[in-house]
């Protein structure tokens, strides 16, 4: 039996069709179909399961870490990229692969890039959040896909990037190291000071110099 | 010889924190959460001339008062950010830190209309190239922000060097809007919960 569900925001809606494996049942099984139109845009993108489970792994971390304003120490391998290029800039690189093409989507996104892999899909802060939410409340909803828990986890230390980067921790290093060279250089070219002998007439006479030579012994004539 | 009844002594959290579980190998508030969650609410308050009162409402309402039982108390822990001029140095247990997120997120979802409404005005005016300041309610908030922030913050911490500046300010301030957005949504507790220990983790 085939069943739709909607989540209708102002700025986004997303759609979701599914089959159900029970006659009369009201959650999904099978997703064959998740539709997110960008009403802002006028822009619809279409996929299938696997579009929808990239969104939902992509899109509220990326949330996430916009909320806790840390910065990664490497971006994470989702198939969708979520990129904050500037302030109220959001763009999402959504790899072609996981979308339905359809001839008027080819037509009509303007922001999509014919001979590239991915779509690019540029949002504002309010559109993200309207996309947010439509997920949350799509993870909420008992009556969708019951199965579909959120989870939620705070990101580990090690996958953060140090709050001064390591090209401005080094600066400092590289400064004293540069310095030392340069006053090396300078003072290898410097001429070695020369030791001067110490002029004699300027002296005054030394006492040894004026005491006269011992007067010279006879010798002892031996005793007959 | 009377009948007693000893309770075992359980730490009884509202149930609507008991969704909010303690992360691993963290026992108090870490320090970028404190700043967060103060500066959040700071603008909050901007937001809504109102929300400090509405706060302590959400307090009540949520039966929060056995960790924050008045407005003073509640200003201690707010003054447990780092970087205010009037700083306490006693950690935040993670209770309180609970409570915390639950007003921010209350009083998020009660002024979405206009959170919204500022940030689509936002994007309108960044489209025609305006700056914020064009939209008298978007100027009012903005120059909220940065008297409440200079008034409470200690700008001569070398970490809040670069809010001296004007637009810098103002660019916290609007961050702050779209933040509080994610907040105000269906699982926006537990976003805002989780994010707070990003990288504190082991």
């Amino acid at each position: 039996m085939l069943l739709q569900r909607q989540y209708s925001l102002p700025n986004c809606t997303l759609r979701i069709e599914g089959l159900s494996s029970q006659v009369g049942a009201e959650q999904l099984d099978i997703v064959t179909l998740c539709e997110w139109e960008i009403i802002g845009q006028n822009q619809r993108i279409k996929g299938g399961k696997e579009f929808l489970v990239a969104l939902l792994n992509s899109v509220p971390a990326a949330a996430q870490t916009w909320l806790s304003g840390v910065k990664l120490r490497r971006s994470p391998q989702y198939p969708i990229q979520v990129e904050i290029e500037a302030f109220n800039q959001v763009s999402l690189h959504i790899p072609r692969k996981l979308l339905q093409a359809s001839p008027e989507e080819n037509s009509e996104s303007p922001t999509s890039d014919e001979a590239g892999e991915t779509v690019a899909v540029h949002l504002t802060w309010l559109q993200l959040a309207d996309l947010v939410e439509a997920l949350d409340q799509l993870c909420s909803d008992g009556q969708t896909l019951p199965t579909l828990i959120p989870t939620f986890h705070s990101l580990p230390r090690r996958a953060i990037a140090p709050a001064v980067p390591l090209r401005k921790q080094l600066m400092p290093l590289g400064i004293g190291a540069a310095s030392l060279a340069v006053m090396a250089a300078i003072f290898f070219h410097l001429p070695v000071p020369e030791r001067r002998p110490p002029r004699e007439e300027a002296l005054p006479p030394t006492p040894e110099a004026v005491t006269p030579s011992p007067a010279p012994t006879t010798p002892e004539t031996p005793n007959p | 010889m009377p009948a007693t009844i000893e309770s075992p002594e359980v730490e009884l959290l509202p149930p609507m924190l008991a969704a909010l579980p303690d992360p691993q190998g963290v026992s108090v508030c870490p320090r970028r959460a404190r700043w967060q969650l103060d500066l959040l609410l700071l603008a909050l308050e901007c937001v809504d001339l109102h929300a400090s009162e509405l706060m302590l409402q959400v307090l009540r309402d949520l039966q929060l008062q056995v960790m924050i039982p008045n407005r003073v108390v509640f200003w201690q822990i707010r003054c447990t950010n780092p970087f205010r001029q009037i700083t306490q140095r006693t950690p935040l247990p993670l209770a309180e830190t609970k409570a915390l997120t639950a007003v921010v997120v209350q009083v998020a979802r009660r002024q979405t209309a206009i959170l919204r409404h500022l940030l689509l005005v936002l994007d309108q005016l960044q489209a025609q190239n305006l700056p914020p300041e064009t939209y008298a309610p978007l100027a009012d908030y903005l120059d909220r922000f940065r008297r409440h922030f200079r008034k409470r913050m200690n700008l001569q911490r070398s970490s809040l060097f670069l809010y001296k500046n004007h637009q810098a300010l103002n660019e916290l301030a609007l961050k702050l809007l779209a933040q509080l957005l994610l907040c105000a949504g269906t699982k926006g507790m537990e976003r805002l919960w989780f994010s707070l220990f990003d990288g504190e983790v082991s």
